[in-house]
């Protein structure tokens, strides 16, 4: 790439103010500043590879079978009906969630956010022992943004039950 | 008879039909220079704007007038709705926000036509012209997308609506989504601004001159609209923070971050005829991360905790993503070599330069968050393995970048143009570098010994490192800042005999761009101070039994009970906490749980904070057992979270200083609108700016922020209404939860 000589190459200007001049070919800057670029993305990749955390379905989850023990994991999947146990007025809460059919257990021992019911969405994380319960310490809850759902109709058959109207 | 359907309906395809023929006209009225062309193009640009106006009231009639034919209508309101929550739905809904959205684009075109209808003639129609082409994108999504007047088949009519979610119930969620979305909306016309200067190839200063406070007004709503959702977010069980690095956030964050950079590297255009390749890419890449925001956030492609429908929408914003991005790319390269600097930079130790490296800062960290919010999905696509980036991830990263940040605002503020020589070193940054290397360890000291240790916090080298640096920052920052004031205060006192009140208030008249910035700077400033605050943040779930206490720190907080308030459309249980610190009593606490009737199974924490500027004490009631009355609290104590909402109000005050029309500008608006709408105007700003704070001080510091507010006077509490929970008397919460648990 032929040298400009503007200050919009602002590597290449800080350069040309240094003294680092270079009449043809690839300007030195050029080189620093692709360099410095790479060197930090290569970083971040590393750091991102040994940041993330697997993320799965339920279903998913489970059919890793005896892999998943021992590992820490992000997994989504609808809370079961009937399977959240717990005392009022403790804290901890043992639940099921469950995605096609399939499902693994959680504990988590935190308060559970206000939107956290039967039936929802919600994403766990932490690590799965050896009784394969999703020992949690996050539960996120989806927001009640309302951008979703179909709109209530007078049949509620047709409409699904949860988006019945609701008679008060 | 033609309905809220068919009248929406006509007019959003009307408007769509007047946008396309209206970027025609534009696109003649540019290329030809002719005058009559110019007209049209402007009363297309009116008309359009009128069509999309008679959209969106025809939408609020109908949802004030609960004409539930509508499915948006039915979805999002009913009939127990109060007003303000009616109007909220306008927004609640994926068509209805686009309708917004529109709405904003077309408020903002046709201000600045009317504003520059005898100036920038040469931009003008090309402002015009893409103004209308975005506006026929977004109308083109609502009308075959995504229609707000959308209705049942006779047989299915509704007879009430859905309603709104309880959670979504409260004031700073009705204002939160419309601060965003104006945000989003009013890119669009700076970005024009950059296209018409592409198209006519006039490359001097004059589309930074025309957009410069048009940048403004995004950044002015995008910094509301993520201060409002961050506000809900704390004050929410679940969320426990204002910011989570969530990709709905993180998408609101792009723009704002990539906008404040161009806020900064524009002002070296206009002095020093810089940067004028880096300006235009800025900009593009703003509107084009507004954009792609929506998209990623519309088509379910990234995992977030926020819900949006997995529609069609977003193939439709991808298009309008891939549209903008081919035009303006081929645009900018087509003129890549007009837009060459008129200067070169005279040295790195410049202010120049540190602008520079300002800008480069801030797109790192665009690019940093972009990456991790994008990584999952990039893995997916290369290894078929969903993975997700937590915080702790975007912490690591942007805690440094920021910390560079606040240094180079120092830096900044006092290094001169051009170049700096020792003399200008030894007259600018000696003072500002002593009074920071003595106030440091005194400031510091004073809160470790005064506050700090007996909160009986000891966090890592790294977040306490963080910490003290991110303190010495801020109070270099404010000394420079301090040490230019004052010099300008000086100079003017000593030429024209004025005294110091007289001085700096004219600083502030004469330079409000200058002197607006730097309130802003104090602004960011704050929020550091609650950033580095978090490095002292104690978090704890406790289970109690009445009459047990609990220590968080040095406070010593004592359970005392459950009550039960009947209202008539929710219960309210409440717990009674006493907090004393030295065996002091120093607050009643009363976190409670409201269940509404409509939604029995979604009870809603009534969260009490006590919030001053040293220290939030925030405690929420989790679940309670009815008969024995133990109960689950969330606790902690977050010092300096106040900061965070001081510096965002401030932030808004300094922006609207920087706003603030200059005499010029008010003569462009002659005839109308008079000094009274001007007025209006800007002080409905400026309150919209410190309600915030305001709302969050006066619930501290009354009833009105926890559950205490549904206690009865004093006096009454002898009354049938307010029980003692008795085993007798249980909730639907408790009933549910027995019932899970026998099952």
């Amino acid at each position: 790439m032929a040298t400009t000589h503007d200050t919009d190459l602002d590597i290449e200007s800080l350069e040309e103010t240094l003294g680092a001049d270079e009449p043809s070919g690839l300007h030195p800057g050029w080189i620093v500043a692709i360099l410095a670029m790479a060197g930090f993305i290569a970083f971040m990749l590393l750091d991102a590879f040994e940041s993330e955390t697997y993320f799965y379905e339920a279903d998913v989850a489970v059919a890793q079978g005896p892999d998943l023990i021992g590992q820490t994991v992000r997994v989504k999947g609808i809370v079961e009906p009937g399977s959240v146990v717990g005392q009022d007025g403790k804290l901890g809460r043992t639940f099921r969630i469950a995605e096609r059919g399939k499902s693994i257990k959680v504990h988590y021992g935190k308060a559970l956010p206000d939107t956290f019911e039967e039936g929802i969405e919600i994403v766990a994380q932490g690590e799965v022992d050896d009784d394969y319960v999703l020992q949690a310490d996050e539960v996120v809850v989806k927001c009640p943004s309302r951008y979703e759902g179909n709109a209530p109709t007078a049949d509620p058959k047709k409409s699904g039950e949860e988006n019945a109207p609701v008679v008060r | 008879m033609i309905d809220n359907q068919d009248l929406g309906t006509f007019a959003l395809y009307y408007a769509l039909v007047v946008c396309l023929i209206g970027t025609a006209i534009s696109v003649v009225a540019g290329r030809t220079g002719s005058q009559r062309f110019v007209h049209a193009s402007r009363f297309a640009s009116y008309t359009g704007a009128g069509a999309i106006f008679v959209a969106g009231a025809v939408l609020m009639h109908a949802l004030l007038t609960h004409d539930f034919s509508i499915q948006y209508v039915a979805s999002f309101s009913d009939h127990t709705m109060p007003l303000f929550y009616l109007i909220g739905s306008f927004w609640g809904g994926q068509a209805g926000s686009l309708l917004f959205w529109t709405s904003v684009v077309a408020a903002s075109m046709v201000s600045c036509v009317y504003i520059y209808r005898r100036s920038y003639q040469d931009f003008m129609p090309w402002v015009s012209a893409v103004c209308l082409a975005v506006l026929s994108g977004l109308l083109m999504i609502l009308v075959f997308g995504s229609n707000p007047f959308e209705g049942f088949s006779i047989i299915n009519d509704p007879t009430t609506g859905k309603g709104l979610n309880p959670l979504l119930q409260t004031p700073k969620m009705v204002m939160h989504p419309p601060s965003l979305l104006a945000g989003l909306a009013t890119m669009t016309i700076p970005y024009a601004f950059a296209m018409a200067a592409l198209i006519t190839g006039n490359m001097s200063n004059a589309w930074v001159k025309a957009a410069r406070k048009w940048i403004l007004i995004p950044w002015l709503f995008l910094s509301i609209g993520n201060m409002l959702g961050g506000m809900w977010a704390y004050e929410e069980l679940g969320w426990g923070g204002y910011w989570a690095w969530d990709p709905v956030e993180n998408a609101a964050f792009f723009p704002w971050l990539m906008t404040s950079a161009l806020i900064h590297s524009i002002m070296i255009q206009e002095r020093r005829g810089m940067l004028k390749r880096w300006n235009i890419g800025l900009m593009i890449s703003s509107f084009v991360l507004t954009i792609f925001g929506t998209y990623i956030t519309r088509s379910g492609l990234i995992q977030s905790v926020h819900t949006f429908a997995q529609s069609e929408i977003g193939d439709y914003f991808l298009a309008l993503l891939l549209t903008v991005l081919a035009v303006s790319l081929t645009l900018f390269l087509w003129r890549w070599k007009d837009l060459k600097s008129d200067r070169r930079l005279d040295s790195p130790a410049s202010r120049e330069s540190a602008f520079i490296f300002n800008n480069w800062l801030l797109v790192v960290m665009t690019l940093v968050v972009l990456f991790g919010t994008m990584w999952p999905k990039i893995k997916e696509g290369l290894f078929g393995q969903e993975v997700a980036i937590g915080p702790p991830w975007f912490n690591r990263w942007m805690v440094p970048l920021g910390i560079l940040l606040l240094l180079l605002m120092g830096i900044g503020t006092i290094i001169p143009w051009r170049r700096m020589t020792m003399a200008a070193f030894k007259r600018q940054f000696v003072l500002p570098i002593i009074a920071t290397a003595g106030a440091s360890p005194v400031i510091l000291g004073a809160y470790w010994y005064g506050r700090g240790a007996a909160l009986g916090v000891t966090p890592t080298p790294t977040e306490a490192s963080y910490a003290i640096i991110t303190v010495v920052c801020c109070i270099f920052a404010i000394t420079t800042m301090i040490a230019d004031v004052a010099r300008a205060m000086n100079a003017r006192m000593s030429k024209h005999e004025e005294n110091a009140f007289e001085a700096l208030s004219r600083l502030f008249i004469k330079q409000r761009r200058r002197y607006g910035g730097y309130v802003v700077h104090l602004g960011i400033v704050c929020a550091f101070v609650a950033f580095a605050g978090n490095a002292l943040k104690i978090e704890q779930d406790i289970s109690l039994n009445p009459g047990e206490t609990f220590e968080i720190g040095d406070y010593t907080l004592t359970y005392e009970g459950l009550t039960l308030e009947n209202e008539p459309d929710k219960d309210i249980i409440i717990g009674k906490m006493r907090a004393e610190r030295n065996n002091q009593h120093v607050y009643d606490l009363r976190p409670g749980k409201a269940v509404f009737h409509s939604s029995p199974n979604m009870p809603t924490s009534e969260i009490d904070i006590k919030t001053t500027p040293m220290e939030d004490l925030y405690v929420a009631l989790v679940n309670h057992d009815s008969r024995t009355q133990a109960a689950a609290f969330k606790i902690f104590v977050a010092p300096f979270t106040w900061w965070f909402w001081l510096g965002g109000t401030i932030l808004l005050l300094g922006t609207l200083i920087c706003m603030w029309p200059t005499r010029e500008n008010l003569e462009t608006l002659r005839p109308s609108p008079g000094v009274f709408v001007r007025a209006t105007a800007f002080g409905a700003l400026a309150i919209l700016c410190v309600t915030p704070l305001a709302v969050l001080t006066y619930e501290s510091n009354t009833a009105w922020g926890s559950a205490a507010r549904f206690e009865r006077m004093v006096g009454q509490e002898e009354s049938e209404e307010v029980k003692e929970l008795t085993p007798e008397k249980t909730t639907r919460e408790d009933k549910a939860g027995a019932d899970a648990e026998a099952s």
